[in-house]
């Protein structure tokens, strides 16, 4: 895991954010918040 | 079907179809053939992805299933931005830094040669026979729809792929699929735009949510834990995650795609456009069925929605049965309507009680409704020799060939045609590459010329389409090919997943152990099934633990050959 990140990292910056972790983040992020919407859409209607 | 949507149809998917051969005319060497120029943008790398995952099936059953079932099956990718993130942080770098062709490739340099062989075959076997399904499934319902044979619709939607991607290898495949998921997009906005233009003149786009919500369709989530019930948050969270690692990170199909991309930023963020773009695409396609559903409270739904099985029913001594249950059918109808339309008052009135009241008597007549369906399904079983009487994969589509306006109807074809070229072309550009990288290359033909590489990978192509073809054509002569193929894929599917979860987690593991723990899972997964333990999907699971235990249990035992503790000296 380690070896993997950092043959790359110097090459491998992310267009957005400041990190990789940052990025991974905002997608875990992004998809609590879709689901959590979801949730709500489910309770709102049934 | 009118002349203008066979022309868009048919237009669309060769245009798209020669595009690809076009792009692709020039490449002349073995490792533009098989990785494509390595030149793709994010973008196009997240379009490739998702375009190889959704086959016509998805498009063809997903409605359907939402019509009957509700929404609750959108939970199924719920695991999926977790796999798309542990592949960007763990697998697709180590991919990167040893340049590899295939997924399998990676495994030599971490377990050896036996190993890697022994994963590709396995892969071989699995996705060989599901590349055959991958054609068969989306024609025989497009054969019944379209009125063609069941041969002809194999050969149409094979031939096109195998041409276009026999040409330009993985670089077709990915050109092509970014058109082809761009004619899946629009079709897929056009489509949920006209079904809520349809809605009767009294009925809002808020007021088709609210019925359909109350009626139970819009079942999204569901936190309850339950092993029994097959899509709920907990098991696309768990069972998601395990699945979409394996499928994305050790099936070639799908690492070609993101193997084809410029940098490793590009590879990454391709799927991590995935991971964030995929729930939102499930919940449109499962939508669309719930808004198909909602059409059909006001206007008659056919009692059943395979017409093909219809017609052959009528013309037998059931006939008059059938007939009779038509009647009844309609009758329901009217009366359903009738309990419908009053709880859309009792909605817009807020009026809980009432709502309360409308809902059951909605309820007691979807019971008797459901009756009198599987009635119908009964007599087709009976009376119509080798029928299956399953109807909801023609829900959406007996819908758009009714219902939708000329010109939209071909262009909604040429969206499934599309989906099951897609899908199809990646397979066997996977299948071509792992055969020549991790077999011919690797095994026979060591020292050939480059040239030789090209033309052996445009044969091997040739040969895994017409093993599909072959597959497909004699699909039908075995009763429950769909679950065969599924079994398969479950027995093999595990131990795979097991393998590469060792290799990126299991730093002490060495290749003999690997490799002694994934015969022996293999042979026990095998046992299991025979003795009927537990149900096939389960096999999964357990073929990825039994290789992680027996593999540590194994390297305990038996520490490291001379050759691993020399490869670690070097290392």
């Amino acid at each position: 895991m380690k070896d993997a990140n950092q043959s790359v990292s110097s090459v491998d910056q992310p267009p957005i954010m400041r990190t990789w972790t940052q990025v991974y983040w905002l997608v875990i992020l992004f998809n609590v918040v879709l689901i959590s919407l979801l949730y709500w859409f489910t309770q709102a209607f049934a | 079907m009118v002349l203008i949507d066979w022309v868009i149809m048919l237009t669309t998917l060769f245009s798209i179809a020669a595009y690809g051969i076009w792009k692709t005319r020039a490449i002349n060497t073995s490792e533009s053939y098989l990785r494509g120029d390595r030149d793709l943008k994010w973008w196009i790398i997240g379009l490739n992805i998702m375009s190889t995952q959704a086959s016509a099936i998805t498009f063809l059953s997903t409605p359907g299933q939402a019509y009957e079932d509700g929404m609750r099956f959108v939970q199924f990718y719920f695991g999926l931005p977790i796999a798309m993130v542990i592949l960007s942080i763990f697998v697709i770098p180590n991919y990167y830094r040893l340049k590899v062709y295939t997924a399998y490739e990676f495994l030599e340099s971490r377990f050896g040669l036996p190993t890697r062989v022994l994963t590709a075959v396995l892969f071989l076997i699995q996705r060989g026979l599901a590349s055959g399904l991958t054609i068969y499934a989306p024609s025989i319902i497009l054969s019944h729809i379209l009125g063609w044979p069941l041969n002809s619709t194999i050969l149409f939607i094979g031939i096109i792929v195998i041409v276009y991607t026999v040409s330009g290898g993985t670089k077709a495949v990915s050109v092509t699929q970014t058109q082809q998921m761009a004619v899946i997009f629009l079709g897929l906005i056009l489509a949920a735009g006209i079904i809520i233009y349809k809605l009767p003149d009294q009925i809002s786009f808020g007021d088709a949510v609210s019925l359909a919500g109350k009626m139970g369709k819009l079942n999204v989530v569901d936190f309850k834990f339950d092993l029994s019930n097959r899509y709920t948050f907990w098991s696309g969270i768990l069972g998601g995650v395990f699945l979409f690692l394996s499928y994305f990170g050790a099936d070639q199909s799908q690492v070609s795609r993101y193997l084809g991309g410029k940098s490793l930023t590009e590879s990454r963020l391709g799927l991590l456009l995935n991971g964030i773009l995929k729930i939102p695409l499930q919940f449109v396609i499962l939508f669309v069925g719930v808004l198909v559903f909602v059409f059909y409270q006001f206007t008659q739904p056919p009692l059943h929605f395979n017409q093909t099985n219809v017609e052959k029913l009528e013309k037998t001594a059931a006939a008059a049965e059938f007939h009779g249950l038509e009647k009844e059918y309609a009758q329901l109808f009217l009366q359903r309507r009738h309990e419908v339309e009053g709880l859309m008052t009792a909605i817009r009135q807020k009026n809980p009680q009432a709502i309360a009241e409308a809902q059951t008597q909605v309820k007691s007549i979807q019971a008797r409704d459901k009756k009198v369906r599987e009635q119908v399904k009964t007599l087709i079983s009976k009376n119509v020799a080798g029928a299956s009487s399953k109807d909801t994969d023609y829900v959406f589509i007996s819908y758009v060939l009714k219902y939708m306006p000329v010109g939209i109807v071909g262009l909604l074809l040429a969206m499934i045609f599309a989906a099951a070229s897609s899908a199809s072309s990646s397979e066997l550009n996977a299948l071509a590459t792992t055969t020549v990288v991790d077999l011919y290359r690797r095994m026979f033909v060591k020292n050939a010329s480059d040239r030789h590489y090209l033309l052996a990978s445009k044969g091997f192509t040739i040969m895994w389409g017409v093993i599909a073809l072959s597959f497909a054509i004699t699909a039908r002569l075995f009763d429950n090919l769909i679950q065969a193929v599924n079994i398969i894929g479950s027995i093999f599917y595990g131990v795979i997943l097991g393998i590469f979860l060792t290799a990126f987690f299991l730093k002490k593991v060495k290749g003999r152990a690997v490799f002694i723990a994934a015969i022996i899972a293999e042979s026990l997964i095998i046992y299991i099934y025979f003795r009927d333990v537990v149900a096939f999907l389960w096999l999964n699971l357990i073929g990825c633990a039994l290789v992680m235990g027996l593999a540590l249990l194994l390297q305990a035992i038996l520490g490291d050959t001379k050759e691993e503790k020399a490869l670690d000296n070097i290392n």
